[in-house]
């Protein structure tokens, strides 16, 4: 009796642990794999998502990590023959620890992956994903640590069977990521030892009201010294300061431009991405 | 009419740049600093050797890994052997992490087996803001002429992995090397990468 009641026990408890309950150290950061579809078709690709839920009051990093602190990365396993894109990053918040910056994410994030199939012709056999995240997680401390994510996913051999599953989560997660398309032209010019950017946004008829500029590199840009944002008639001039500890100046800055109000009508999409010259 | 002329300015205040702007190849800041023992130290001092500056926190996970591999512990040893002078900075205010009383560091000193020459007490952040000393660890060369000739990370491996330090390029160690050997320095700046300095 008691030992069926154990197993009962054992198999609610199994049950309920989240997946991201399989890590290591003191608890975080849980993830979770989220797949665009249940279902994959041979020779086709599909959008996965791995969601992170950061314990209050702590943080993790971006891909520019800022002063201090590291970026998430991810190690996967996947089917033979599938391919996996690099992680599309929402974009960042910006965290003063100390007087220090940094640039990451709190509460909770996602991350985007196109994954590719293979010319698979095993209809009968299921696909297992898995992700082995390695993030830092930073209040006034810093715990580096590492959590697990799996999902499996099913074969079909009809494409147009396949049913989109959380639309709405896949919709909300793309706009977090600053897109590369809109009409808002970027240029870039050294002055001194600063960067003026001159941002023209043909394409909104309401104003911005801030702006604010996230290098994806690092080592180029001081963090913790102002942005001075000019707003005129036709456009936007964003003054930003090199680090003096810096190497040579690239030819081109990848740079992301967060502002709350969003670059598209609707203000859906709160950063862009764009690859700029800068006019020496 | 006067939308033509509209301009507004707008500074988003995230904080005042409070840090100095040590150049590479330029004067080394100088600074007076008491050590753990309470015996004061100043770079002026160690004129004529090389110095290595070590921006410290026993706790950031960054630092474990370079001493609980010992590999910070061999450099020290490898270099002040060499008459090099290798110097701990502890940045963090007090009740900061990182942050400790003479007692308990000199404990911490002796159980990690640390072969620096002084660990020196920055409580109040002056000398860390002085050289922009960003994170832990934060290494900074400086030569016998009081000239700093790297700034930056301690290797270019990034993480907080023990077992990434065997196929890391030591920056310290190579910036020492070529000094030593008259050559010049290849990587002189580099990103500074671990826990943030805990003012």
């Amino acid at each position: 009796m008691i030992s069926n009641l154990l197993l009962i026990f054992f198999f609610v408890l199994i049950h309920i642990l989240p997946v991201s309950a399989q890590q290591s150290g003191e608890v975080l950061v849980w993830a979770e794999l989220i797949s665009e579809s249940k279902e994959i078709a041979p020779n086709d690709s599909f959008y996965i998502a791995v969601k992170l839920e950061i314990k209050d009051e702590w943080h993790t990093y971006w891909e520019n990590p800022g002063d201090g602190g590291l970026k998430t990365t991810f190690a996967w396993t996947l089917p033979a023959g599938f391919s996996i894109s690099e992680p599309m990053n929402s974009y960042p918040k910006r965290f003063k620890v100390d007087d220090m910056i940094n640039f990451g994410y709190d509460v909770e994030t996602s991350y985007l992956f196109l994954v590719k199939t293979s010319n698979f012709n095993d209809f009968e056999k299921s696909f297992y994903i898995k992700t082995e995240l390695t993030w830092l997680a930073c209040k006034e401390e810093c715990i580096p640590g590492t959590s697990l994510a799996e999902i499996t996913l099913f074969p079909t051999n009809d494409p147009a069977e396949i049913i989109k599953e959380n639309p709405e989560y896949f919709k909300m997660v793309e706009r977090t990521i600053p897109t590369t398309g809109l009409k808002t032209e970027v240029t870039a010019e050294l002055n001194n030892e600063q960067i003026i950017f001159i941002i023209k946004d043909p394409g909104k008829s309401k104003k911005q009201t801030q702006i604010e500029f996230f290098p994806v590199e690092q080592g180029i840009f001081s963090y913790s010294t102002e942005q001075k944002l000019e707003i005129n008639e036709n456009n936007y001039s964003l003054t930003v300061s090199l680090d003096p500890m810096r190497g040579e100046i690239p030819d081109k800055i990848n740079a992301v431009f967060y502002s709350p109000e969003g670059w598209d009508e609707n203000g859906d999409y709160k950063a862009i991405h764009r690859k700029i010259k800068i006019k020496k | 009419m006067l939308k033509y002329f509209f301009s507004l300015f707008v500074t988003i205040l995230f904080v005042t740049n409070i840090y100095a702007q040590v150049q590479i190849d330029a004067e080394a800041p100088k600074f007076t600093l008491a050590d753990s023992h309470g015996k004061e130290h100043s770079l002026v001092d160690f004129n004529g050797k090389y110095v290595v500056l070590e921006w410290i926190n026993f706790d950031c996970p960054f630092v474990k890994k370079h001493y609980n591999s010992k590999n910070m512990q061999k450099l020290q040893k490898e270099f002040t052997d060499k008459d090099v002078v290798w110097l701990l900075i502890c940045s963090s205010a007090e009740g900061k992490q990182g942050h400790f009383n003479n007692d308990e560091i000199n404990k911490r000193l002796g159980e990690a087996g640390a072969n620096a020459t002084a660990y020196l007490i920055d409580e109040d952040g002056t000398v860390g803001k002085k050289y922009g000393a960003k994170t832990t660890p934060h290494m900074f060369v400086i030569n016998p002429d009081g000239n700093l000739i790297y700034a930056g990370a301690i290797d270019d491996k990034p993480s907080t992995k023990v077992e990434d330090i065997d196929s890391a390029v030591n920056y310290v160690s190579d910036a020492l090397n070529s000094a030593f050997e008259g050559k010049e320095i290849e990587v002189k700046t580099s990103v500074a990468y671990g826990c943030s300095v805990k003012y």
